[in-house]
């Protein structure tokens, strides 16, 4: 599942010149076409289309945020914020608004493009930017993860914690339920690598436990992922959109 | 300072002491008023007295015979009064002092045909232990002939007035008694108006109630609102300061490390990359500290122990040896990612000076279990014992982590104290026996 072969245009709102220019450079040079604008309007009066847009939150007159909600009125475009806020309030507030992703200044260049490559990964997933919504929240067996703020929800209701990697594991699973997956699969898919560790098969291993312990702390968890010899996983509840 | 020790420093006190002085004193007064009007009527019943029994004494002189007289005054006497005939002139001197004249007056108003008698009295001599004067006196009927008078009961009734007295006593008991019971009523407020004064600045807004107690009170419970409401205001300008300053240099950060990025690899650009991203963990600390101070994020239901396995096993991952010790599933409620930053505050101190950590999640308080205490213990050097209150406040740190291994702000510990009290419990720490530091998290689970 890699990103299609064909250039995605975005578009880039940020009102501070230098900056624009700057991310603007480095994500042409990181093979993406960019169009900078330096307000909400200016963004707004052009007629040209885009694959994915990367807002900065605090703009002058109309804010990010505005000009996200006028662009979901009209589009399922991707939306990546950008933000010099980190709070967990101003994160979900961007997100609830049907944001893809929420990113804090200052932002770590290859970690930008990491992000947007995985948003438009996803979008295309699901048929193109305007085709159907992609399922900000999937439920297996009670549980419930809310992909848009990466967040995993026990049977009972309570919050439960998983990294980042594992948390990248389990959208892998929940995307392909009922399928063996190779473990070559899983660790090509895991946005976030295991550090210090010997890559490869090993880590996935590492991920996979930690994960089973997680989900298996609630009764039957334990057998929602099953191990395959000699070959990888299966994620073995139903999952719903 | 004997007037410090008189006087009572409490507010009750000062009040059912000076209540008391006043009760005093007009217990005395009163002791007086009541023994003069005491007095006087005694003095009017035995005038009365008297002067009925002189006047039949003289009738019955007039018509008895000489021999008999003596006899039959003897036979009017009571034991009150006490009668005898004088012929010639009585022992008694002829001035009258000014008692025993309000009682010849008495016994003139009493019986005015008695009035041409000449009268005298006299009271025997009193001493100040026992003002009762016994009264002795005669009253002329004819020429060399008296009757001769003599009381036998005193003229104050000490009896009655004593009785009195414990009457009044027990008023005047009953009345400071009650007196003392709505000082309590009244002091209970201004009691607990200090207690909830202490706790202001100390966690959110304590509301003081405007719409009971005493007048006075509530004006000080609307001065004490109005307070805080200036001081949060004060605060919360310079907060809001500085975190737009925090969020301001967020732009600029970004533009040098997009900058740096496109210089050629080297070790300049290493170190470069390296300041900045020091630059944005002491931006967050920052930022961090005024947000877990500002207690403002909705608590939810979150799960303990998959927070404490996530924060050890990412330790882990970044090279130290964090271990985790608890049960599988502990709910708490609260702010996820607060409790996430004060935890990992605390797990990557451990390991910054002890290298490794253990990192223990355990219930308390009883069969409720409604306290749960996060243990992250090491072995490193510990903090010296009287510095452990002074590394919970932000900005603090130890001399010998000023250096350029342990960069930071000195937030870390205060974050998770905030956190720990928004969550209605506190950070402890305590040097470990045998070296290493125990920094223990203690939250409500509610």
């Amino acid at each position: 599942m890699q990103i299609s072969e064909r250039t995605h245009h975005i578009a880039l709102v940020e009102d501070d010149g230098p900056l624009r220019t700057l991310l603007t450079r480095h994500l042409r040079q990181s093979g993406f076409p960019v169009r900078g604008y330096a307000t909400a309007a200016e963004f707004r009066a052009s007629a040209e289309r885009f694959d994915l847009i990367v807002l900065d939150v605090m703009l002058p007159a109309t804010s990010g945020l505005d000009l996200c909600r006028w662009l979901r009125q009209r589009s399922n475009v991707p939306v990546i914020f950008i933000s010099a806020r980190s709070s967990h309030t101003d994160r979900i507030v961007g997100l609830e608004l049907g944001a893809d992703d929420y990113l804090v200044k200052p932002v770590d260049p290859g970690e930008l493009v990491a992000r947007i490559r995985s948003v438009l990964r996803r979008s295309e997933d699901v048929g193109g930017t305007d085709g159907g919504d992609y399922a900000s929240t999937v439920r297996f067996d009670g549980w419930q993860m809310d992909r848009r703020r990466r967040e995993l929800f026990a049977p009972e209701g309570s919050r439960v914690s998983i990294s980042e990697a594992e948390f990248d594991l389990l959208d892998v699973f929940l995307e392909m339920p009922q399928r063996v997956i190779g473990r070559d699969t899983l660790l090509e898919h895991s946005r976030n690598r295991l550090p210090g560790r010997d890559s490869g098969d090993r880590s996935v291993d590492v991920l996979v436990s930690r994960l089973r312990r997680k989900l298996g702390s609630i009764d039957g968890g334990r057998d929602l992922i099953r191990t395959v010899r000699g070959v990888g996983y299966v994620f073995t509840a139903n999952v719903e959109a | 300072m004997s007037r410090r020790s008189l006087w009572p420093r409490g507010f009750t006190g000062q009040v059912i002491l000076v209540l008391v002085l006043a009760v005093l004193v007009q217990f005395v007064a009163g002791s007086m008023l009541i023994r003069t009007g005491e007095t006087h009527i005694q003095r009017a019943d035995q005038g009365k007295r008297i002067a009925e029994q002189l006047l039949i004494a003289e009738r019955i002189i007039r018509t008895a015979d000489r021999p008999d007289r003596e006899r039959l005054l003897e036979s009017l006497s009571t034991i009150h009064t006490r009668l005898s005939l004088i012929e010639g002139t009585p022992a008694i001197p002829p001035g009258i002092d000014p008692e025993a004249a309000l009682i010849a007056t008495a016994i003139f108003e009493f019986e005015p045909s008695l009035a041409g008698h000449p009268i005298r009295l006299s009271l025997a001599p009193g001493s100040a232990l026992t003002p009762n004067r016994r009264l002795a006196g005669a009253i002329r009927i004819e020429e060399n002939l008296w009757i001769g008078f003599a009381t036998r009961e005193t003229v104050v009734n000490w009896r009655l007035l004593l009785e009195t007295s414990i009457r009044v006593g027990l008023i005047a008991l009953f009345v400071l008694g009650s007196a003392a019971l709505l000082v309590r009523t009244m002091s209970m407020p201004l009691r607990r108006l200090s207690d909830n004064a202490q706790l202001i600045g100390t966690a959110d807004r304590i509301p003081f109630d405007e719409t009971a107690g005493p007048q006075e009170m509530r004006e000080v419970s609307r001065a004490l609102n109005a307070m805080q409401e200036r001081l949060e205001g004060v605060i919360d300008q310079r907060t809001q300061a500085l975190l737009a300053v925090g969020h301001d240099l967020r732009t600029p950060l970004s533009r040098l490390r997009l900058r740096v990025d496109a210089i050629e690899d080297s070790a300049d650009r290493h170190a470069a990359l390296a300041d900045i991203g020091q630059m944005t963990r002491m931006l967050q600390e920052l930022l961090d500290f005024f947000e877990t101070g500002e207690n403002r994020e909705t608590r939810a239901p979150t799960d303990l122990s998959s927070l404490c396995q996530t924060i050890a096993e990412a330790a882990s991952d970044l090279g130290g040896e964090v271990t985790y010790d608890g049960p599988d599933r502990l709910v708490i409620e609260g702010v996820h990612d607060h409790l996430a930053r004060a935890i990992e505050n605390l797990v990557d101190n451990a390991v910054k000076y002890g290298g490794a950590a253990v990192l223990t999640l355990s219930a308390h308080g009883g069969e409720r279990g409604d306290c749960f205490s996060v243990k992250v213990e090491d072995r490193g050097p510990g903090v010296p014992p009287e510095q452990l209150d002074r590394v919970m406040r932000p900005f603090e740190r130890l001399d010998a982590s000023r250096s350029d291994n342990h960069p930071g702000m000195g937030l870390g510990l205060s974050i998770a104290h905030n956190v720990a009290l928004a969550h209605g419990g506190r950070l402890r720490l305590a040097n470990r026996e045998g070296g290493g530091l125990c920094a223990e998290l203690l939250l409500a689970k509610k």
